[in-house]
C-alpha cells in the first residue's frame, strides 16, 4: 500500500470519528505461540468493551474452522468464569462486512514502524506484558 | 425502553522483527455506522484488495 493510500484511508477513518480500542501483548518469543498472546488479549479486551464502553455486539474477523471452533470455546470460558455476561461475540469472514476493514487499518497504522506519526484519532491503547 | 446494540468490529495483527520482540494486537473499532456507509467511503479497491495489499490476509 503507498503512503498516499495509507493517508487516504486513515483520513476516510479519522473523519468516521469512530473510537478505536488497541490491546497489545509482548514480548512474543517465537517459542510461544500466537494463540496464547490472541486469548490474552481478548481476555483483557472483552470486560473493558461490556464494563467501559457498553458494547453488546462484537464482531471479529474469523480465521480457519479449527481456530474459530477454539476460541468459541475460549469465548464461552471467559464467560462462565464471569470476565464478561451480555457481550455477544461473533465471527464473521474478513470480506463480508465493510467494517471489518477498520479496525485492520488501524491496527497497521498503530502497529507498522514506517506508519508511524499518521494522526489516527480516538486510539486507545492497552499492553500487555506476556509471562 | 430498549436497550441500544452498540457494536465494535474487530481484528488482529501480529509483528516479529528479527532482534526484536514480537508484538501481538487486537483491535477493535466502535462502529454504529452502516455497512455501505463505509464500504462507499472508501471506494479506491475492493476490501479484499486492500486487505492484500498491505499483507493481511
Amino acid at each position: 500500500m503507498k503512503l498516499d493510500e495509507r493517508n487516504k484511508s486513515i483520513d476516510f477513518i479519522n473523519n468516521l470519528n469512530l473510537r478505536h480500542i488497541v490491546i497489545g501483548a509482548e514480548p512474543l518469543p517465537e517459542t510461544m505461540r500466537p494463540e496464547r498472546a490472541r486469548r490474552k488479549c481478548l481476555e483483557t479486551l472483552l470486560p473493558i468493551l461490556e464494563k467501559q464502553y457498553d458494547i453488546t455486539q462484537l464482531f471479529m474477523e474469523s480465521r480457519n474452522t479449527k481456530q474459530d471452533l477454539l476460541e468459541i470455546n475460549f469465548i464461552q470460558g471467559i464467560r462462565s468464569r464471569g470476565f464478561i455476561s451480555s457481550l455477544n461475540y461473533q465471527l464473521l469472514p474478513g470480506d463480508s462486512d465493510a467494517r471489518l476493514w477498520i479496525p485492520d487499518q488501524i491496527l497497521g497504522a498503530v502497529g507498522a514502524d514506517d506508519w508511524r506519526g499518521l494522526p489516527v484519532k480516538n486510539v486507545e491503547q492497552y499492553m500487555i506484558t506476556l509471562e | 425502553m430498549e436497550a441500544k446494540n452498540k457494536s465494535a468490529w474487530g481484528d488482529e495483527s501480529m509483528r516479529t522483527q528479527d532482534s526484536k520482540p514480537g508484538r501481538y494486537m487486537v483491535g477493535v473499532s466502535i462502529c454504529d455506522l452502516a455497512e455501505h456507509t463505509v464500504r462507499n467511503g472508501f471506494d479506491s479497491r475492493s476490501l479484499r484488495k486492500e486487505k492484500k495489499s498491505i499483507g493481511m490476509t
